[in-house]
């Protein structure tokens, strides 16, 4: 089925879902957080959708919110779709899909390490990639980078972000330019001197 | 001689001795090779009652970088992300932005990145079939695997300088050029590995020693490989006929002839009459029989290479790079593309925000999603075939801690 | 040699002193602990493996820390891993040293700015003897690293007479008083001098 098809036999159960079209990329299925289960369900036992496959579950900040993605597929039919929940920043909770695909385990205790989402009724909801004892949420974007973890500095004394973050893409491009012409001058002025 | 009665003791005349439950950590530092991995074993005796990986040992925060650096930038972190099939790691994330930015490339770079692509996945099962005839117990298939993959490393060596994180391929094309020579030596390569490949089948895979402590051993059935999230060669070997160059091809996989072999336990005609499908010997085969299938497709590269070393030089589908800006500016959207790893997919979702730095970048490794697994499948099993199930998932450590 | 050399015409005589012959068997013979985390763990297994070959120095890998005398950090070492490489190192007898190879080990490698998780260099947590740079490097920049390893070790003073004060590692004093007493100390790497960095 392709994806207008899927998602009017969704709209058709659950109204509240919707597809809003994308400049580039691919389209995204956006889905109320508290449903998730309900919907997500619907789509992996559907026979005529049958969504048996989770390809990976990310946590994403946007900078405004947090969002769930899951990207699904389907060996049956061959399809697949990329389904969104859109969660607050403070206390972002939604419903674990463990019980529907065994995968997502690892994958939500993941989300719950960088990004601090609680997933409800989770078999075994504890940190993964980072220490037992971490504080903060690595992934977002407003995380400030601890100077010592159990007594070890973790930062040198040149270290600092601020060329990456605080300069925009158009003062990077300038730049660019600005080193292309230098070099383009450099070069004209060695072809002469050699003539 | 001391005066020692020696009482023999019969089972059901001996006292009731209430076993405990012995926790075992085994890790961070063992001697198999494959990486900073802790499990946490639970074992009753000599069986296992549960055998819980505890991750994280190794984590860069990859992703985190991601979003800090470029789009170009970031190619050599896609290196060290698995580092042994370092040139499918490039591919995946070069895949993945081509696919949000929508370039398209000339003809000649896709040969190459499919050419060093393979090269790299014949590498990575070298180490794989090595390491885990060596945690059977047998050193030399690893020497042999480590002098097949050094020939390899001298052939990426001319081609772009590095041994082990090539950083070869860029967003439009790759790095640098085919030397010349470089296509027969890649052809010679073709022709040295493949006596080299039946006698490996014949000393190791037939080995009846390698064939009892492999089969039977590890069984993931086909149901729950698929809820798992198992991928790849993993995949394959529960019977489950699923590769991503078949079934959603990209770059030129479309136009290349080859087959997927799968697992076939149980089936007393298969290579696997002793086993059962989905154990630990169906996906040891599977691997073997990517290796001929990627010396198949070498082949195939090599004469359309040399067909297209005949164009002139300014031909459009002789460049291996196409002219892209230095700076990538992405329009904001988000796509999940995936492409095949020797170990599985590596599926990349990429959110770009317009400027030149990805907003998100999640990478989705095949040996995530078996450790994921691997508390159910060694269920009931002895320590050693726990070890031999680690190897036989083929887990290295980078890829799932990113 | 020595001025006695040329003095006996025996030519299976030779003259040296305990301190060289100690070491020449010290550096000759230095067994590592297979400890490999990530990239640069590759190219130790394939420094070991056939083309370029460990075993022809004298150098076989150990699995256990009780039995090594070296421990070459391959690998990013993340914080969560310090501790255990500090316990691993601390498991390793006297006489031991360090060899930290690849950028990761050394300063935090290519992790080093933006991962709030990458311990930024061992010399942090354990004392290094030997840096061998690159990223990764080449089995021949680590043989390189090894010989420069092997100069330390040819330096190093394995006799203390009577008299002198005792350095604060205590000895291991062999008795009978009427025979000289030597004492062979383990050298602590602190007074080893500076490491020496490898040009690659």
């Amino acid at each position: 089925m392709d994806f207008d098809a899927l998602v009017a036999k969704l709209q058709v159960r659950w109204p509240a879902v919707k597809a809003p079209a994308v400049q580039n990329g691919e389209r995204v299925v956006l889905i109320p957080a508290d449903q998730n289960l309900a919907i997500l369900a619907y789509l992996k036992n559907d026979p005529e959708l049958s969504f048996d496959s989770l390809m990976s579950l990310v946590g994403v900040d946007s900078g405004r919110e947090l969002w769930v993605v899951y990207p699904l597929h389907s060996f049956k039919h061959l399809h697949r779709l990329l389904v969104k929940a859109i969660l607050p920043r403070i206390n972002p909770g939604i419903d674990s899909v463990c019980s529907l695909w065994n995968m997502a385990d690892f994958f939500e205790r993941e989300a719950y390490d960088l990004y601090g989402i609680t997933f409800h009724a989770h078999p075994d909801l504890r940190r993964i990639l980072n220490p037992q004892d971490w504080e903060g949420w690595p992934g977002r974007k407003d995380y400030e980078y601890p100077m010592e973890y159990q007594g070890i500095p973790t930062v040198r004394a040149d270290q600092f972000f601020d060329d990456a973050i605080s300069k925009g893409v158009e003062e990077r491009e300038a730049e660019d330019k600005a080193i292309a012409v230098q070099i383009e001058a450099e070069m004209k002025a060695k072809l002469t001197e050699k003539k | 001689m001391p005066n020692v009665v020696i009482d023999r003791v019969h089972s059901n005349t001996a006292p009731r001795v209430d076993a405990e439950e012995m926790v075992l950590s085994m890790g961070p530092h063992h001697p198999s090779t494959h990486g900073v991995l802790r499990l946490e074993v639970v074992t009753d005796g000599e069986v296992v009652v549960s055998a819980r990986p505890d991750i994280g040992y190794l984590h860069r925060a990859i992703e985190k970088i991601g979003e800090y650096v470029d789009y170009r930038q970031f190619m050599p972190y896609t290196d060290r992300v698995d580092y042994i099939c370092s040139m499918n790691s490039n591919f995946a994330y070069a895949a993945a932005v081509e696919k949000l930015g929508n370039y398209k490339l000339p003809l000649r770079a896709e040969l190459m990145r499919v050419m060093v692509a393979e090269l790299n996945r014949i590498s990575s099962h070298m180490i794989c079939l090595g390491a885990l005839a060596m945690d059977m117990g047998a050193y030399t298939p690893f020497l042999h695997g480590i002098c097949h993959r050094e020939k390899v490393n001298d052939i990426f060596e001319e081609v772009c300088g590095a041994r082990l994180t090539y950083n070869y391929l860029t967003i439009g094309g790759v790095g640098y050029d085919a030397p010349p020579g470089w296509i027969e030596k890649c052809a010679e390569f073709v022709a040295y590995l493949y006596p080299k490949m039946i006698e490996f089948n014949n000393l190791i895979t037939g080995n009846s020693i390698f064939q009892d402590r492999l089969c039977n051993v590890g069984i993931v059935p086909p149901e729950m490989a698929v809820n798992f999230g198992l991928v790849g060669p993993n995949l394959r070997g529960s019977g489950i006929s699923w590769d991503i160059r078949k079934n959603e091809p990209y770059s030129i996989y479309a136009q290349l002839r080859f087959d997927v072999p799968i697992g076939d336990g149980g089936d007393p005609n298969g290579s696997n009459p002793r086993g059962t499908l989905g154990d630990c010997y169906d996906r040891n085969v599977v691997r073997v029989k990517e290796v001929f299938e990627s010396l198949k497709i070498l082949s195939q590269i090599v004469d359309r290479l040399k067909e297209n070393e005949k164009l002139p030089g300014e031909h459009p589908d002789r460049q291996w790079q196409a002219k892209l800006p230095t700076r990538l500016r992405i329009k904001p959207g988000e796509a999940y593309v995936r492409t095949e790893n020797p170990r599985g997919e590596t599926g990349y979702y990429i959110v770009s925000d317009g400027t030149d730095k990805a907003l998100r970048l999640k990478i989705r490794t095949g040996s995530f999603s078996a450790l994921g697994a691997f508390e159910e499948t060694t269920r009931g099993l002895l320590i050693g075939d726990v070890i031999a199930v680690i190897g036989s998932f083929d887990i290295v450590l980078p890829e799932v801690d990113r | 040699m020595g001025v006695l050399q040329h003095k006996f015409s025996d030519e299976n005589v030779v003259f040296t002193n305990i301190d060289t012959l100690l070491n020449l068997g010290k550096e000759h013979s230095i067994w590592y602990l297979l400890f490999a985390t990530a990239c640069c763990g590759i190219e130790l297994m394939q420094w070991g493996a056939s083309k370029y070959d460990s075993d022809r120095f004298g150098m076989i890998p150990r699995a256990t820390p009780r039995q090594a005398d070296l421990m070459i950090v391959a690998g990013t070492i993340t914080l969560k891993m310090a501790s255990r490489v500090k316990r691993l190192y601390e498991q390793m007898p006297e006489p031991k040293w360090c060899i930290s190879m690849g950028s990761c080990a050394n300063a935090g490698g290519p992790f080093c700015k933006y991962s709030y998780s990458v311990l930024k260099g061992i010399d942090k947590y354990v004392p290094v003897n030997v840096y061998v740079p690159g990223c990764p490097p080449r089995p021949e920049a680590l043989i390189e690293g090894v010989f420069k390893l092997r100069e330390i070790i040819h330096e190093e003073r394995n006799l203390v007479r009577l008299g002198k004060p005792l350095p604060k590692r205590a000895p291991i004093v062999v008795e009978d008083p009427n025979r000289m007493i030597f004492g062979v100390h383990a050298h602590s790497p602190a007074g080893m001098g500076a490491p020496q960095p490898v040009k690659s």
